[in-house]
Formats: structure tokens, C-alpha cells, sequence
């Protein structure tokens, strides 16, 4: 018969991985140390759990390294985009989860010094959605901007299309696209 | 209309073109663009795209069946970044490229008006290229309907603004 999992089971296994390890390894060896421990197993051995504590990671992440851009560009930061040779945070392939492709913080080098992507959720087919974060030239400005594309399907209707969006929905909209100068 | 923007603080070498979609019309009008600038630089054309945003096999594939004898494609196994090398832009090379801007996330063509390519020109910024060696570098930027064009301070720009 298989385990059987528990909303306390449930609430662990999501709990972050760094955190759980460091629970472990401070614990005494016990029910205590090996309840994190079988969490830490079963983050991996889930499917459903591990896809989960991705798209959470890529949160995690994200939402950081974007505070992270915007105060790095700002403070005229040189190399933004330079982790791992400019293939960004998450390297050259990227965090793949099922059918979407998460990328941050890379730089697209033909546009020149500091420019690149901050933050990219793609569906790997033709017109999937996008939710994108860019720093360069602006086409109207003539100068360092960001720029965000959002493309999305929402009960068979395909909303942004190709259509880049300057603006942004208060639902959407972070504070620090206010404050770069 | 497209609007033709001239960049004056890049000493006129860069223009952005805005909106240029992913739609027949819009591929056509890429397509007028980039044939406009080959047709007024007469060496290599050097072409490097990476990140593609879909299954990318097919275009490929078209590539590699327009191929030259003397064209040399390169590509990751995954197609993740490829690089072409090109000494005439064929109409269905065209086709192809209009293709390819649209399918890659980065897309850098370059058009060189010298007989052989700079070296080490990988993965460079658009004013390092054109300062290299006289040439047109079409690119994309932050947002992925404005199309960049730089050029060198020796060459000038073609008439874009009439086509539509």
C-alpha cells in the first residue's frame, strides 16, 4: 500500500528545499530530522510536488532577480546581463517546465552593452503566450528603457498578439518600473 | 506606414522601424528592407540567430535546401543559436530570413560591404561590427516589432521610407 500524504506532509514537501535542509541538519537525529528528510525525498519522488517546487523556485527567483535588474540598472551597474557569458541566470538552457521555457537575466549582445532580457516565460509553440521584461533603446525614447511584452490566450481569445506594450496593467505593473531614470 | 526613426545621438549610424509583425505584409515589408540593403553592399552577409521561440526544425531544414555550395550554416544540435555565412541573398534566402527574424528571439544579420568577414565578430554589439569593417547590422532590440538597422559612418542608408 502506498503513503499515504497529509495536509502537514503536503505543507513541508512545498516548503523551500534550503530551508528543509537547513531544518535537518539542525535537528537531532529522531522523528524530527527524518519528517524533513522524508519531505526532502519526496519533493523529488512526486512529479506533481517537483513541477510545483519548480514554477515556485522560478517565483522565488524571479521576483527577486527582477528587484535586483531594475536596482542594478539604475545604479548604472556594468555586465547586468553577464552571468554565465551573457546566457543569463538559468544558463544557456534555461528552467523548462513542460511545455515553457523560463529564462533571466541575458543579454542580447548585438544591441549592445547592458542590454537584454530580465525575465522571459515563453510556451514553446508558434504564438504561444509570453510574459517578457526588456532593458535597451527604446524605438520612441532613442534611450535605455524597459520594455514588457505580454501575449496570453484566455478562453480561446488571444490577447497582446504581437503587439508590444509600453504600458503596463495595474495588475501587472511592479513598482520599480517607476523609478529608473 | 512604418515609422523610419533616426537615432541622432548614434551619429545617424542607427534607425529603428516600428511595427514590424509577424504577419504576411509585415515579412514582405522585412523582406523589401533587407533586399534594399544587400543590394547596396555588395560582399559578404553573415547571419546569426539564437533562442528560438518554437520548433524551429523546419525553418532550418528550408535553409539548408537553399544552401550554396560556398553558404556555410552552423548550428547547435538543438538549433538553440545558428550561424550562416552567405556570399549572395537569393529571393528564397529572403523568404527564409524573413522566417528565421520571426522565429528567434535574437537575431543579428549582417551585411558587409567588404570582400571577406572581420573576425571574432560573434556574439558582438552592433557598433562594434560596423566599426569594424563598413556594413549594415539589422537587430533586434528590447521590443521584438522594432527593427534596428546600424550601419557604418562610411555608408549610407538606402531609401526605406517609401516602402510599404
Amino acid at each position: 500500500m502506498g503513503s499515504q500524504y497529509d495536509d502537514r506532509n503536503v505543507l513541508a514537501m512545498l516548503a523551500p528545499t534550503w530551508l528543509l535542509k537547513e531544518y535537518a541538519a539542525k535537528s537531532p537525529n529522531g522523528p524530527q530530522k527524518w519528517a524533513y528528510q522524508t519531505a526532502l525525498a519526496n519533493q523529488s519522488d512526486l512529479p506533481f510536488i517537483a513541477s510545483l517546487r519548480k514554477i515556485q523556485d522560478a517565483v522565488y527567483v524571479a521576483s527577486g532577480v527582477v528587484g535586483v535588474a531594475d536596482l542594478a540598472i539604475s545604479n548604472g551597474v556594468i555586465d547586468v546581463f553577464g552571468a554565465n557569458g551573457g546566457y543569463g541566470l538559468l544558463g544557456r538552457d534555461g528552467l523548462k517546465i513542460g511545455n515553457y521555457r523560463l529564462d533571466l537575466m541575458y543579454a542580447n549582445p548585438s544591441a549592445g552593452e547592458n542590454a537584454g532580457t530580465i525575465f522571459f516565460l515563453k510556451q514553446l509553440e508558434k504564438g504561444g503566450a509570453q510574459f517578457r521584461w526588456d532593458y535597451g533603446v527604446l524605438h520612441k525614447s532613442g534611450e535605455m528603457g524597459l520594455h514588457s511584452t505580454i501575449r496570453f490566450h484566455w478562453n480561446g481569445v488571444k490577447y497582446g498578439s504581437a503587439a508590444q506594450r509600453t504600458w503596463y496593467p495595474s495588475s501587472l505593473k511592479p513598482p520599480f518600473f517607476n523609478t529608473l531614470k | 506606414m512604418k515609422e523610419v526613426k533616426e537615432h541622432n545621438d548614434k551619429n545617424g549610424c542607427l534607425i529603428s522601424i516600428k511595427s514590424v509583425k509577424d504577419t504576411d505584409a509585415d515579412r514582405l515589408y522585412f523582406i523589401n528592407v533587407i533586399s534594399r540593403l544587400s543590394d547596396s553592399v555588395k560582399g559578404y552577409s553573415y547571419f546569426q540567430f539564437s533562442r528560438p521561440n518554437y520548433n524551429v526544425s523546419d525553418i532550418i531544414k528550408e535553409l539548408r535546401i537553399i544552401q550554396h555550395t560556398n553558404d556555410k550554416l552552423s548550428c547547435s544540435d538543438d538549433y538553440f543559436e545558428c550561424v550562416f555565412v552567405c556570399t549572395e541573398i537569393s529571393v528564397s534566402l529572403l523568404r527564409c530570413l524573413s522566417l528565421i527574424w520571426f522565429a528567434f528571439d535574437h537575431c543579428a544579420f549582417c551585411l558587409f560591404d567588404t570582400p571577406s568577414i572581420p573576425l571574432n565578430i560573434d556574439r558582438q554589439s552592433w557598433y562594434y561590427i560596423t566599426s569594424m569593417s563598413r556594413s549594415f547590422v539589422v537587430f533586434k532590440g528590447a521590443e521584438d516589432d522594432v527593427v534596428w538597422i546600424g550601419k557604418s559612418n562610411s555608408i549610407e542608408y538606402p531609401l526605406l521610407v517609401d516602402i510599404t
